[in-house]
């Protein structure tokens, strides 16, 4: 134990604890500006300076380690004076009008509009008004007056990139954002420019941040303490009134959101205590507020849909599965509660439904993902999985497992954002993953094998060697599943609700989709492929589907409801209802309780036979003359519900190019295809349309799409590819 | 060990042509080949030989050549002299008196090298091999003692008792700290980490100082010499030269002195037979001032941004990669085999009470003698000045001289006696630094130089901490404001209270020493403020706008000289008659007072301005 002396105070403290932290758990306040908690201590702003006695200059609290008899002062006049000093020149680069004019409070009661304000030149205009650490600190040191020139930086503002903008003119270089980025999120796009005056924070060569690889994390925004870093969504609404803490449903990962509100209304999510990914970050408040959301029951009469009331809705949705008892087929998302899957089980008891499953196409024996500390020396060959884009969270979990980095093999057809990363990247032919592994595991004299060189294998031997080695693969993305006595698998999936669904041995979507007898669906949250011979769909959901519908019933999103679901670490989460629903929506628990208890007919002994997960794998398609194409689809961990986020929400659409059909430049060229334009995909089983995205991320003679049932993209497929004009 | 030697084949004489940058930059190597040329021509080249030296620190009278034994200094040696020197000195045995150095106001000039005054006053230690030796070449090196005070250390000394002489010899840092380098290597030594790290800060980025970039041109050895004690010393294995990207010949000297090290198992494993290992990597520097500065050059080094961390920890305790690093500059670890081979009682007898041994100066400005001097600590300002410099040129009176880099104060007339050491130049406001030393004369405006000095640091401070970076950002644009005659009388407070603050809060050295020229001018010169402030006039007839050119109507003859040379045809007037310069259309070029024959020197400067 060390003691020192703080303001005459004898205070207690460990070694290598800082002066700062010290400070901070004993009550006693020193301001800071440049320091954030969870990042390393900076000693940029000076704000934070003390007096340590045997020193001849103050010294920056955040960095001091404490020392045993050091005895230390927070409070002098003349720090105070060193202290309003710094925050003056700091001033004197950042818009300070309102900051320091005697009529702020009566100029705030006539608010003007501060979305025709394109510029922020003051408080008033900008959108962390109240929010603002350097708001705070001017209010605190009392500052009437800077006897600087005010030097505006006069940039423009960087409001390219989806999700959010930055105004560097705001910018007070205090390195959070900078830090946050590298210490964070391990992705360092954005460090210091130049030097001394013209320093400023910056992408490499000030590309927008899309081009960058940027995660868009929002780890920087979350950093920032004034308004120069600001998010699209929320920046005209301001501070919230309320924060509630709940979960993200977006993917299996489940993380802890803290949803800010303004009256009943979700304004922004911010990570909780572990990061968050752009899903959980940006993409659930304008999700909630969409304007394309549906809150009133449709009925669709005379070929019109028609707004009902939820008594009519719920009685046509039980006189429709009453009439069409033995030939409904229940199909619903994985992402809805616990409590709804439940409930959804109990009508398919009552119903004796045959044909009761969930959206999702492969089923496996599936593990639980759980990881201890590593003091080994390990790697990690990921396949066929995009850790960055759909597991960034996961990742930077991950990495905290690990004493020393890992290396990372890549084995994957498609050129992900890991792969570029990544240590090694073997570019295997689709189909033939798990036949490699056993190559890199064996003594055999390395040859090429299927698109990877002899020297890439020489290469991966030789990263492995001596270290213990974890895969990590997405089932859903994979032909087959990795076994291997001796190595640890992991396996990850973007759904939630992986394993409970599991256990309960619920059927896949194909087996449901052969069945002909079926007439009516009743899809919760879940898209499909509807045809004509469908007489009834009956959809429950957000947002209305892009088929055809006889009764559609609103469902609250995650925020707005209670219940309970199962992550990717098989952790039961309990969701908070942050706001009552938007509109006339309701939970599905609710509704579908609801309907339950309208149904007219006695309830059924427990179904016959339900299918059972019993899996025949498709035997990998090979090309022919016919299907010159390999079609790879991967699961599209970027989705609500049934909805890719792209379809909802435009910045997903720039970051995330789910919807299109991936074509590799040259391929494009031999068919005369340009970006955007439409083919039509042609397999043995289906026929669909879609844009092309020409992309060097795949390679020659294959093509990669997201999953997607509607357009019957569900499993690897050979596949022609026509031109639509 | 050194591999087999060959015989040292004996010359009659020896031509020293120095090959320090400054008289390469006079091509010195030029002159070189000439000679080599002649000498052959003449059929001398068994009986004399011409040798490649580094810098011999006289750089005003370059390029230099010294014929040994006899140390017979010739001067400005151009190709054109070469047959002259070649005739006279080897064929007719007689000094060539047209290429010798004669002092200002003298007539006879000087022969021997030792009898210069430049030379005459310098003590030298580090530069010890300065001129003698051919840098590229280890034997010289060794010829002359290199290398046996890393023997004697091996084979007879303890790390303990290396660090207790270089203790009790009271060597400090030559960066500009001052520190105390043997207890630095002691709390290097006794952290408890490993492995270890000892670097060479070569980043010398003062505009005007090239004392490093010297001895490592001149002596790349002492300093490889110096480390090898310094990691022996400490226990580290590993070196790293940090050298600026723009002296590339002291990067290639290095490189090949590193070479010759290896080849001579000086460097690697098991040097000269004994458990010891070291090795040393060069890192070439990428032209910022700042990574002067020890952390940010750490951290230049492990390839990050080169910017200052706040100390503590200290780079003793966690530098380099975290681990413990003892970092010296250049000058210093050239220090150390002299005092290892002579004693720490001698080396202590050098210099004043707190600051022993000898510092180098590189002396540039308004002074006879621009050069490199190595003196003993405590001599006064005027020594060097006055008996090394050789005083002010054109019979101009010495105004102030600036110690210690961009940042260093300036210092008056005044204090022209002041015993040179660490604390005699901080009580006056000024710092040892590296040892930059820039003398100005009556004709320099102190504020000018103050916004000059201040604007450097201001773009190379790293931008990290907001007193450097936007305190030292104010006070440039205040001064600016000054010298444009547009200052407020409140402006010298506020300078103060900026500096003085800027000082206190800065992050590292940049910060904490950048306002010194501009608080000590404000201390000595503060009358020149008020003038530019209050009256709008500038004494020393510098800042643009607050001077105007008129022509004398007494001395003008009307030879049209400045009225064809104006740029803007501001000068009007008929031939034979006196010329008027319209003060509306001068832009304040200059170029008439450059072009006004001498006997006429009818341009004039006034101040305050007369528009």
């Amino acid at each position: 134990m060390i003691k020192l002396t703080i303001n005459n105070k004898e205070i207690e403290a460990k070694k290598g604890e800082t002066v700062l932290e010290v400070c901070r758990r004993e009550g006693i306040y020193i301001p800071t500006l440049c320091h954030q908690e969870n990042l390393t201590p900076y000693g940029g702003c000076r704000l934070c300076v003390v007096e340590v006695q045997g020193s001849s200059r103050p010294m920056t609290a955040c960095t001091l380690p404490v020392e045993d008899k050091m005895v230390i002062r927070t409070d002098t006049p003349q720090l105070h004076e060193l202290r309003k000093f710094t925050l003056q020149l700091i001033l004197s680069e950042h818009p300070y009008s309102c900051l320091i004019c005697d009529k702020t409070k009566e100029c705030g009661n006539y608010m003007e509009c501060i979305e025709k304000e394109p510029i922020t030149f003051g408080c008033k205009y900008c959108s962390k008004n109240g929010d603002c650490e350097l708001q705070r600190l001017v209010e605190e040191f009392d500052i009437k007056e800077v006897p600087y020139p005010f030097h505006y930086r006069n940039l423009p503002v960087e409001d390219y990139d989806p999700f959010f903008e930055r105004d560097y003119n705001l910018c007070v270089l205090c390195g959070r954002c900078v830090r946050a980025c590298a210490e964070l999120r391990h992705a360092f796009i954005i460090d210091f420019h130049h030097r001394g005056p013209k320093t400023l924070v910056g992408t490499p060569f000030n590309m927008p941040h899309l081009e960058v690889n940027c995660q868009f994390c929002g780890a920087c925004v979350d950093a920032c303490p004034t308004g120069a870093m600001r998010e699209r969504y929320s920046k005209y609404l301001c501070k919230g009134d309320k924060k509630t803490k709940t979960y993200c449903m977006l993917c299996s990962m489940g993380c802890a959101i803290n949803v800010e509100t303004k009256e009943n209304k979700v304004i922004r999510t911010v990570p909780e205590q572990e990061p968050l990914c752009v899903r959980g970050r940006f993409g659930i408040a304008p999700l909630v507020n969409h304007p394309k959301r549906i809150t009133a029951p449709l009925l669709k009469k005379n070929g019109q849909l028609v707004e009902i009331g939820w008594d009519e809705a719920l009685d046509t949705a039980a006189k429709i599965l009453t009439d069409y008892q033995g030939k409904t087929g229940i199909i619903f998302s994985p992402a809805l509660t616990l409590e709804a899957i439940n409930s959804l089980n109990t009508v398919a008891e009552i119903m004796g439904v045959e044909d009761f499953g969930v959206e999702l196409s492969v089923m496996e024996n599936f593990e639980q993902v759980c990881f201890e500390k590593k003091d080994k020396k390990s790697a990690l060959i990921v396949f066929n999985t995009d850790l960055i884009e759909d597991f960034s969270v996961f990742l930077l979990k991950l990495r905290k497992f690990f004493n020393e980095k890992p290396i990372i093999i890549v084995v994957d057809p498609i050129r992900t954002k890991l792969a570029e990363l990544a240590d090694l990247w073997l570019q295997i032919e689709p189909g033939k993953e798990l036949e490699i592994l056993n190559l890199l595991l064996s003594n055999e004299k390395p040859e090429n094998f299927a698109g990877v060189k002899k020297q890439e294998i020489i290469e991966a031997r030789r990263l492995l060697v001596r270290r213990e080695i974890c895969v990590i693969y997405n089932p859903k993305n994979m032909g087959a599943v990795p076994l291997n006595d001796k190595l640890k698998c992991y396996p990850l999936v973007s759904t939630l609700n992986y394993n409970f669904i599991n256990n309960a041995r619920m059927p896949r979507i194909n087996d449901i989709l052969k069945n002909d007898k079926i007439e009516c669906f009743y899809l919760i949250g879940a898209s499909l492929p509807v045809s004509k011979v469908h007489k009834k769909v009956i959809v429950q959901d957000c947002f209305l589907p892009d088929f055809e519908f006889d009764l559609f019933l609103p469902a609250a999103t995650f925020v707005e409801t209670e219940g309970s679901f199962v992550d990717l670490m098989g952790k039961e989460k309990k969701l908070q209802k942050v706001i009552e629903p938007y509109g006339g929506a309701k939970s599905d628990e609710w509704i579908i309780k609801n309907i339950t208890e309208r149904l007219d007919f006695e309830m059924t002994k427990s179904p016959a036979h339900r299918k059972s997960s019993e899996l025949e794998r498709e035997i990998q398609e090979s090309v022919t003359k016919e299907y010159p194409f390999l079609l790879v689809v991967r699961e599209n961990g970027y989705r609500f519900r049934n909805k890719p986020l792209s379809e909802i929400l435009k910045g997903f659409q720039r970051i995330h190019r789910d919807g299109y059909l991936w074509v590799h430049p040259e391929d494009a060229e031999s068919m005369n295809l340009k970006q955007h334009s439409q083919v039509k995909i042609i397999a043995r089983d289906f026929e669909t349309m879609m844009p092309v995205y020409v992309t060097d991320r795949v390679s020659k003679g294959v093509v990669f799409s997201y999953y997607d049932p509607a357009k019957g993209l569900i499993e690897n497929r050979a596949v022609r590819i026509e031109c639509v004009k | 060990m050194p591999k087999k030697k060959e015989k040292i084949k004996g010359y009659r004489l020896d031509l020293l042509i120095c090959a320090g940058t400054g008289c390469v930059s006079n091509r010195s190597f030029i002159v070189k080949e000439a000679l080599e040329k002649e000498i052959c021509r003449r059929g001398l080249q068994d009986e004399v030989r011409v040798i490649a030296t580094g810098c011999q620190g006289f750089c005003e009278r370059g390029p230099i050549v010294i014929a040994q034994p006899d140390a017979i200094f010739y001067q400005r040696v151009t190709e054109k002299d070469v047959p002259y020197l070649v005739e006279e000195h080897l064929i007719k045995g007689r000094p060539a008196k047209k290429l010798m150095y004669v002092p200002e106001k003298e007539a006879l000039p000087i022969p021997k090298m030792s009898d210069i005054g430049f030379f005459k006053h310098q003590r030298l230690i580090v530069l010890r091999n300065r001129g003698r030796l051919d840098p590229e070449n280890i034997e010289e090196y060794i010829a002359f003692d290199g290398y046996q005070a890393l023997q004697k250390v091996l084979t007879s000394m303890s790390p303990e008792q290396v660090i207790t002489e270089i203790k009790k010899s009271g060597l400090r840092g030559r960066g500009g700290a001052g520190f105390l380098t043997g207890l630095k290597w002691e709390l290097c030594r006794s952290a408890a980490e490993h492995p270890k790290y000892i670097i060479c800060n070569g980043d010398e980025g003062d505009p005007g100082a090239f004392m490093d970039r010297s001895v490592l041109e001149a002596d790349p050895h002492s300093v490889i010499e110096g480390m090898l004690i310094g990691a022996y010393a400490i226990g580290a294995q590993k070196g790293f030269i940090y050298v600026r990207k723009e002296y590339p010949l002291a990067v290639k000297r290095i490189h090949i002195a590193l070479k010759q090290a290896i080849d001579y198992g000086l460097l690697g494993n098991n040097i000269l037979g004994t458990e010891f290992n070291f090795f040393i990597d060069v890192v070439q520097g990428a032209g910022a001032f700042v990574c002067g500065e020890e952390t940010a050059l750490m951290a230049a080094i492990e390839g990050r941004v080169g910017r200052p961390r706040t100390r503590p920890p200290y780079p003793v305790e966690k530098g380099l990669w975290g681990k413990p690093t003892n970092i010296n500059n250049v000058e210093t670890w050239a220090n150390v085999p002299v005092i290892i081979m002579r004693g720490a009682d001698w080396f202590s007898s050098i210099g004043t009470e707190k600051s022993k041994g000898t510092k180098i100066f590189s002396l540039v400005g308004k002074i006879n003698n621009t050069g490199l001097v190595e003196v003993p600590m405590g001599i006064s300002l005027r020594e060097i000045i006055y008996d090394i410099g050789g005083g002010i040129p054109n019979n101009k009176e010495f105004k102030a001289v600036q110690t210690g880099g961009p940042s260093g104060g300036c210092i008056p007339k005044e204090h022209l006696d002041l015993p040179i050491d660490y604390e005699s130049l901080s009580a006056v406001g000024s710092m040892m630094g590296s040892g930059g030393m820039i003398v100005m004369d009556e004709d320099t405006c102190m504020v000018d130089v103050a916004r000059y000095f201040l604007n450097f640091t201001q773009q190379e401070s790293c931008g990290k901490c907001v007193p450097c970076r936007l305190g030292t950002k104010q006070m440039v644009e205040i001064l600016n404001r000054i010298v444009e005659g547009n200052g407020k009388e409140e402006d010298i407070d506020l300078l103060e209270t900026i500096g003085k603050n800027v000082k206190l809060a800065s992050l590292c050295g940049l910060g904490q020493t950048a306002p010194n020229p501009v608080l000590t001018t404000i201390r000595y010169f503060k009358n020149e403020y008020i003038a530019h402030i209050k009256e709008k006039r500038c004494p020393a007839l510098v800042c643009k706008a607050l001077i105007s050119y008129v022509i004398d109507p007494e001395l003008c003859t009307g030879c049209v000289a400045c009225a064809k040379n104006c740029p803007t045809k501001a000068i009007t007037g008929e031939p034979k008659k006196v010329y008027k310069i319209d003060q509306q259309k001068c832009i304040k070029c200059g170029i008439c007072l450059t072009v006004c024959p001498p006997k006429f020197n009818a341009i004039k400067k006034v101040s305050p301005a007369l528009v």
